[in-house]
This record gives structure tokens, C-alpha cells and sequence, in this order.
């Protein structure tokens, strides 16, 4: 059964627009990386999985379950984190565990100990006595504790130093290999998840961008230094490095095994593309978006 | 008791502020009763009798009077705001305090239910302030017989909604006010503030609704010192004609002689009292006691309803 389906779903706020007709269908299994810029409706379509918001077009189901019509279940479907650790600041670690018992039938206390003992993380702890990164790791502990099929981290490595955000990743990962278990995870920064993540869905200003396997968005696209011709394939977009050049984003047609067809792109240059591509179809620019080379 | 450490803990600021409001309530009215109690007047004595014995205690007496009067009126002031203490704070707290801090994010994530996450807080929270309110209700009854002695507290129909059971329903209204009031704004402070207008409308408008039914619900009685059983609503006159009429119609109708010491031996004109008759009380008891129940539970309920569909 697919993670999560939607059909044209769309979500409006007052003056803002989140998600636009978004389609798409993430299958189950490993860990998907829910990637764009800030404003992409990242966090919409996380939180309208749990029931946090509600469409306002469209439909979504989340492990066959529609959250709008029946949010009970689809909750009883996912293990949740916010993208800042929504904590009782007067309840210790163990006081959230037995919160998460209370609140949450079948919730698996004991895997949420072990996983906290593992980490360090004292029991009798408050969370002013944590650090950012135990704070998010204690969010993912009672997470990994409801036993859900689904583990929806929403930018939970925002606030976190590298280390801690290598030591939450580790966690998820071995979750996600250990068991029937997948996660989507959100970020604006490829770098983080990339480490991790077995596919990617690159949202841009409220539309789906891109959605296929890591493996396959790297070795179905090419780098062509410049903006000049060559290449087999349709332009993505034009992105500049680091140090300001612009480059091509082409995704093949065929092998890529034509002499000037540039070189294999990071993933971090996939995503850099395609939501450049986003932009200046925003913007309305003519030298970004899919132009055939 | 873990249920209950984890639920409470984080309220433990509203526990604490209203455990402290209604220890020293308690205390206040309770040390006032027995201060009042220890003169140990006779019963007798606030009836009129002109025994020698209660003539010897008459300075007792102006003491008590002056006990009753002073500590009374701070005792009955702890009793009425008790029930708004207890329910703003609670009602507050458990869903608008989690909104604005943003732990309902946690708990709705995990909860299938979230009708099942408020009852767990609202029904042993409502239980308990609803309890405090019945008690503190109870010592205003006893605050009653004593500031004023010899008059049948169940009769007099004074002081309604400051004393007796009614103050466990405005504990309910109070509470479920401020618990939709939280739920909506989802903010603490400017939810206090609307709870506060709320909860002080819904007493002047209960207030009001109460003197409006009994406006209507009197019987008529002859008179003139007033000194009937029950609550006097207004005094008329009855005309020679046996009319019954204010004193202002009397005038128009009949001029000065109306005004001419009524009940005298020889008057025409008769006082006559519009009164509501003391076996009203336990009606209008009730019928206060479901007015503010219906309206505390209809406000659990419209929170029940924005708590299913608002975002945490």
C-alpha cells in the first residue's frame, strides 16, 4: 500500500497558497525526502497527513486512509514530528512516555526507554535540561514508540548542530531498516537527508518538482558546464555554483554515454535545478524552465 | 496516579493557585463561623426577646454584629469569587495554556482521539472545582444563618447565588466559559480577558434572568413593616375599592388622602407587600442551578467541538 496519495490537492490560507493540484503517490518503504524551499508546503502536506489541516481541494489518503474524513485513524497510522519539539516543559522525559501511553493505544514504552537509554538521554530529565538535539531525539523516541508504519519528520534537523542532526538520522535509519517501518522527512537542505533517503520529492511553490529514487534522479540527469548547446535531453534549468557560473540541468532522454553530455550530478545539483526551474517559472524569467536542447 | 501526575503537573501553577484561593477562603469563612459561634449567644436572643439574659449580652451581641458585618463581607466576597477562580483558571489551562505553549501538537499527533485527550482533563478537573464550588457553597449557606441570625436561610431568598448549591453550577459555567474561550483564541492572555468579561456577564446575566422570573412570581400580602417571610419586591396600596396599586396611582387617583397613614386605625388605604414567598427558594435554586449547569455544559460541549476541528 502506498505512503501517501494525493489527487489535486490544494491548501489556502488567508493570503498564501501551500499546495497547488499536487498528485502524486509515494510508495512504501525507506525513507523519502520531502525536499524544498521554505514556503514549498512542505509542512502542509505533513501536517494535513495528521490531520492538522484540512485540503482545501482535492483529496489525500494517508495508508489508505483519507485524514480528513477519518483523522482518528489515519493518526493511529503515523508516528509524528514537529519541526520544533513540542514538549511539557514541566514533564520529564518518562512523564512524556507515560503521557504518549495514556494518549496513544499500544504505544510501546519500552522501545522508547531503550531508545533514550541508547542515546544517553536521562529518563528524570526535563526538557530545559536537554539540548536541542536530545529535545528532537526525545520527540522521535516517543515517535518510534507509537509503532506506526509511518514516520512523518517534518524539518526536525532545522535547529540541530551536525552532530546531532548525524545522530538523529542514524536513529531513523535504523528504524526504517529494522523494520515495516518508513519515514518521509523534510528538509530544506539536501545535504541532511541525503545521507539517508532512498527517494526524493522536491516540492517547489506548492507543486511537485520532481519524484523518483535518489538512484534515479542522479543517473537520469546530467551537468553541462555553461549555458552554451550540446547535450542530449530536455533543459531542467539553468543553476550557478558556488562560485557563481551557470550551469545546465539536463535530464536524459537515453544513456548517457555521448561524449558531451556533461557529468553526473549530485543530488544536492538535481534538487538546486529543479528548484531553480521553480523559480524562474515564478518569476517568469525565459532562461530556467525546460527548454529542449 | 501516574494518569493523573502527567495530566495535572503541567497545570500545577493553576493547581497551586487554586488550592492556595481556596484554603484561605476556607479558612476565612470557617474561622469566621467559629469566632462567631464562640460569643455562644442564645438563639432566643436574635429573635427579640427581651429576656434579661439577652439584655446582659447586648454588648456581646454588637460584637458580633460587627464580626458578622466586617469578616462577613470579606468571607462572602472569598465564597462568590472562589467558583470564577477555580474555573477560569482550570478551564484556561487545560486547553488554551496547551494552544498557546503548543504541546497539543504533541498530544494531538499521538491521540486518535481527541474528545478522548479532553475528557481525561475535563471530567476529574470539572469534578473536583465543581466539589470546591458545592462546599464553598455550603459555608456561604452557614455564613448566612449566622450573619443573620433567626432569619430561615432556605426562606429568605437573600444573597441569591452567593450562597448554597448554586455555587457549584457557576463553578460549571465558569469553567466550561473559559475552557471554550481558551479553545478558541488559543492564546492565554487575551483568553483570560474575554473569560473574565464572559464569566462576569454570565453572573449579572443570571442575576438578571433570576429577578425578572421572580418579579413575576409573587403573591401579595398586607404588611406595612415588611417584616413578612420571604423577599419583598415592591410595597403597594390597596385602594378602599380593595384596587390594588403603587403608591404612585394611589397618588394620581386619590391625592393626598392615600398618603395619609395607610393601616392606621381608621385608613381606607391598606400597605400592601408584593413578596415572593420563602417556598420559592428551593425552586429558584434549582432553576439558577440549571441555568448556569446548562450553561457550563454547553460550553464543554462547543469545546469539545472547536478541540475536533482546529488546528493544534
Amino acid at each position: 500500500m502506498d505512503l501517501i496519495v494525493t489527487a489535486g490537492l490544494s491548501k489556502r490560507y488567508r493570503r498564501t497558497t501551500a499546495l497547488r493540484d499536487l498528485t502524486v503517490s509515494l510508495p512504501a518503504g525507506g525513507v523519502t525526502a520531502l525536499v524544498g524551499p521554505n514556503g514549498a508546503g512542505k509542512s502542509t502536506l505533513l501536517k494535513l497527513c495528521v490531520g492538522f489541516e484540512r485540503p482545501t481541494a482535492g483529496r489525500m489518503t494517508v495508508l489508505g486512509v483519507d485524514p480528513d474524513r477519518d483523522r482518528a485513524r489515519a493518526v493511529a497510522k503515523v508516528g509524528y514530528v514537529p519541526q520544533s519539539p513540542s514538549l511539557y516543559r514541566d514533564l520529564s522525559a518518562d512523564d512524556h512516555l507515560d503521557l504518549a501511553r495514556s494518549l496513544r493505544p499500544g504505544f510501546d514504552v519500552a522501545h522508547s526507554r531503550e531508545r533514550l537509554r541508547i542515546l544517553g538521554i536521562p529518563l528524570s530529565s526535563l526538557p530545559r535540561e536537554l539540548s536541542g538535539g536530545q529535545q528532537a531525539q526525545l520527540s522521535l523516541a516517543v515517535a518510534l514508540g507509537t509503532r506506526a508504519a509511518l514516520l512523518l519528520l517534518d524539518e526536525p534537523l532545522a535547529n540541530l548542530d551536525p552532530l546531532a542532526r548525524r545522530e538523529f538520522l542514524q536513529v531513523v535509519a535504523d528504524e526504517v531498516r529494522g523494520g515495516d517501518v518508513s519515514a518521509v522527512l523534510s528538509s530544506h537542505v539536501i545535504s541532511d537527508v541525503e545521507p539517508v533517503c532512498d527517494r526524493l520529492l522536491v516540492l517547489g511553490e506548492g507543486r511537485v518538482l520532481l519524484h523518483e529514487t535518489v538512484a534515479a534522479s542522479i543517473a537520469g540527469h546530467r551537468v553541462i558546464e555553461g549555458t552554451g548547446g550540446g547535450g542530449r535531453g530536455s533543459l531542467v534549468a539553468l543553476f550557478p555554483d558556488r562560485f557563481g557560473s551557470l550551469h545546465r540541468l539536463v535530464r536524459l532522454d537515453g544513456p548517457a554515454s555521448v561524449p558531451g553530455d556533461g557529468r553526473t550530478p549530485t543530488l544536492e545539483e538535481v534538487v538546486l535545478g529543479y528548484l531553480a526551474s521553480a523559480r524562474g517559472a515564478g518569476a517568469g524569467t525565459s532562461t530556467t524552465i525546460g527548454a529542449a536542447a | 496516579m501516574s494518569l493523573a501526575r502527567v495530566i495535572l503537573r503541567p497545570h500545577r501553577f493553576e493547581a497551586a493557585g487554586v488550592a492556595v484561593v481556596s484554603v484561605l477562603t476556607f479558612i476565612v469563612a470557617g474561622g469566621l463561623a467559629v469566632r462567631l459561634l464562640a460569643y455562644g449567644i442564645p438563639a432566643e436572643c436574635f429573635t427579640g426577646a427581651a429576656e434579661a439574659s439577652c439584655i446582659a449580652r447586648q454588648p456581646d451581641m454588637t460584637a458580633y454584629f460587627e464580626t458578622a458585618g466586617v469578616w462577613g463581607f470579606v468571607a462572602e466576597a472569598a465564597v462568590t469569587l472562589l467558583p470564577a477562580v477555580c474555573g477560569v483558571f482550570f478551564g484556561l489551562a487545560l486547553v488554551g495554556k496547551e494552544l498557546d505553549q503548543g504541546t497539543t501538537t504533541f498530544a494531538w499527533s499521538l491521540a486518535p482521539s481527541r474528545r478522548r485527550w479532553l475528557m481525561q482533563r475535563v471530567l476529574p478537573i470539572g469534578v473536583v472545582i465543581v466539589v470546591i464550588g458545592l462546599a464553598a457553597g455550603a459555608i456561604g449557606d452557614l455564613l448566612e444563618i449566622l450573619r443573620a441570625p433567626g432569619m430561615d436561610p432556605n426562606g429568605s431568598l437573600a444573597h441569591l447565588g452567593l450562597r448554597g448549591a448554586v455555587i457549584g453550577g457557576e463553578t460549571l459555567a465558569y469553567f466550561g466559559l473559559a475552557l471554550l474561550v481558551g479553545a478558541v483564541i488559543g492564546r492565554v492572555l487575551p483568553a483570560l480577558l474575554l473569560a473574565i468579561v464572559l464569566v462576569a456577564s454570565s453572573f449579572v446575566g443570571v442575576t438578571l434572568l433570576t429577578d425578572a422570573f421572580l418579579s413575576t412570581e409573587t403573591v401579595l400580602t398586607y404588611g406595612a413593616d415588611g417584616g413578612v417571610p420571604g423577599r419583598v419586591v415592591d410595597f403597594m396600596i390597596q385602594s378602599p375599592e380593595g384596587d390594588v396599586m403603587t403608591f404612585h396611582e394611589a397618588y394620581v387617583r386619590y391625592g393626598e388622602a392615600a398618603m395619609e397613614s395607610p393601616d392606621g386605625p381608621s385608613a381606607t388605604f391598606r400597605t400592601v407587600l408584593r413578596v415572593n414567598p420563602p417556598e420559592l427558594y428551593p425552586f429558584v435554586v434549582a432553576r439558577m442551578l440549571v441555568v448556569y449547569s446548562v450553561l457550563g455544559l454547553l460550553a464543554i460541549v462547543l469545546s469539545f467541538a472547536v478541540v475536533e476541528r482546529r488546528r493544534p
